[in-house]
């Protein structure tokens, strides 16, 4: 009864609200029609067979540049990934000129953070169980996952090197001692992600970033000979092993998204 | 999804002719409107395009509105919309002439609701994003002003006209 009145009131609003004909319609759609084609699809007369821009134009969308495409994965990462980054590179900064060589240790200690960050961040939506439905977007869930892990390891690599030019205390090893707990989290992270999701995946990867960062600050207090030069050999190999660990992990994460995209 | 064009033409068209009350000025408004729009990265990749376009509509007819000071949907308009609107039986007549106090007594911004929502038939939320409010608002505010149409016309209260044949009228 009411959904009636409901409508005849609508019938009758649609009368009253009657406008003239326009006058310039088909002439302005057909000009418009044409000018969004050339703007999705580029100029007419760009060497593209007519059914080539058929079916592009039945998707009405403009390819995208990667740049363009890492600028729009930009927008969707949390506001928390912000935070901690620039909480990371402020205590980080803030340590350094405040305790000159000992301050060294707290960024140390605040390093495995960022990598916490940048993996949970990256890897979200698996974490969630919301993978199946960014596949189901416009780009491949592997697309976006490795545009997030890109754009987060650029910001995370440029904070190393600020805090490294900061604290220049230790020449060029400072950036081995920097990367080895990042890349041992991003590691560890990364097995975390891979096995267990939802909240619980992310207390864990919170755990295995605290477990790095007191590893770091108990080596420092118990074994400081570590950090001598002629260990930088030793450094250097953990962070190299590190990195294959990482990069290995990273794709049998990727591996196992392609099965699911198969299925 | 993108919207039918021809058929937002229409509805942008006569959402602008009700705000100025001139259609030379509303077709140019619209065709600015789906100019700009098209020109917007936003309205191709993502987001409301619908809203988007409607936003931008809105805000060319406020622009022209502050130039020129019209007033918003005037009442004549309307007055002249009811009587040349085709309606040649007795009770449309007069149903529509008690829609239109009903709508005469609706604020300005109520009108626009009734407009888009009721006339043009844009989601609520759509029509949230081109207002700048909340979904609820808009289920609140349109259930409102729906009542208060209801009260102005009292449908059902009043009696049927009568149609008088030839016969009758010749007696």
């Amino acid at each position: 009864m009411e959904r009636d009145r409901k409508q005849s009131i609508q019938q009758e609003l649609k009368k009253l609200y009657k406008a003239p004909k326009p006058d310039g319609k088909r002439q302005f759609m057909e000009q418009y029609r044409k000018r969004r084609e050339e703007q999705i699809l580029g100029p007419v007369n760009d060497g593209k067979t007519g059914d080539a821009r058929g079916r592009a134009g039945s998707f009405d969308r403009k390819p995208l540049s990667i740049c363009h495409m890492m600028a729009i994965q930009c927008t969707y990462l949390t506001k928390w990934v912000w935070v901690v980054t620039a909480a990371v590179l402020g205590i980080s900064l803030y340590a350094g000129a405040r305790f000159q060589a000992e301050g060294w240790w707290a960024a140390c200690a605040c390093v495995p953070f960022l990598g916490m960050t940048a993996i949970t961040a990256a890897f979200r939506s698996k974490t969630w169980d919301m993978a199946q439905l960014e596949q189901a977007s416009r780009f491949s869930l592997r697309s976006i996952v490795a545009a997030r892990i890109g754009i987060l390891g650029m910001g995370n690599l440029l904070c190393l090197l600020v805090m490294c030019i900061w604290m220049n205390t230790a020449g060029g090893r400072q950036l081995l001692f920097l990367l080895v707990p990042y890349l041992f989290t991003s590691f560890g992270c990364l097995v975390i992600t891979r096995r267990i999701t939802g909240r619980e995946g992310i207390y864990a990867s919170a755990g295995v970033a605290s477990a790095v960062s007191c590893m770091e600050m108990v080596l420092h207090g118990m074994f400081p000979w570590i950090m001598e030069k002629e260990y930088t050999n030793w450094w250097l190999a953990v962070a190299v092993g590190m990195l294959v660990l990482a990069i290995r992990e990273w794709n049998r994460s990727i591996t196992k998204m392609e099965e699911l995209s198969w299925n | 999804m993108q919207p039918d064009m021809e058929e937002q033409y229409d509805k942008i068209y006569r959402y602008c002719y009700f705000k100025l009350g001139n259609p030379q000025l509303a077709e140019d408004i619209t065709q600015e409107a789906f100019l700009r729009s098209l020109e917007s990265e936003r309205f191709r990749v993502g987001g409301r395009p619908l809203a988007f376009l409607y936003t931008i509509a809105r805000n060319l007819c406020i622009d022209e509105y502050r130039k020129r000071k019209y007033d918003f949907l005037p009442e004549e308009l309307l007055e002249q919309k009811a009587l040349e609107s085709g309606l040649d039986q007795e009770e449309e007549l007069l149903n529509s002439m008690e829609l239109r106090r009903a709508l005469m007594e609706l604020t300005s911004q109520e009108r626009e609701l009734v407009l888009l929502r009721y006339v043009n038939e844009v989601p609520v939320e759509e029509l949230a994003d081109v207002m700048g409010v909340s979904r609820f608002k808009i289920y609140r505010d349109t259930k409102k002003i729906l009542k208060k149409l209801e009260r102005g016309i009292s449908y059902g209260t009043r009696p049927k006209a009568k149609h008088t044949t030839g016969a009758e009228k010749a007696l």
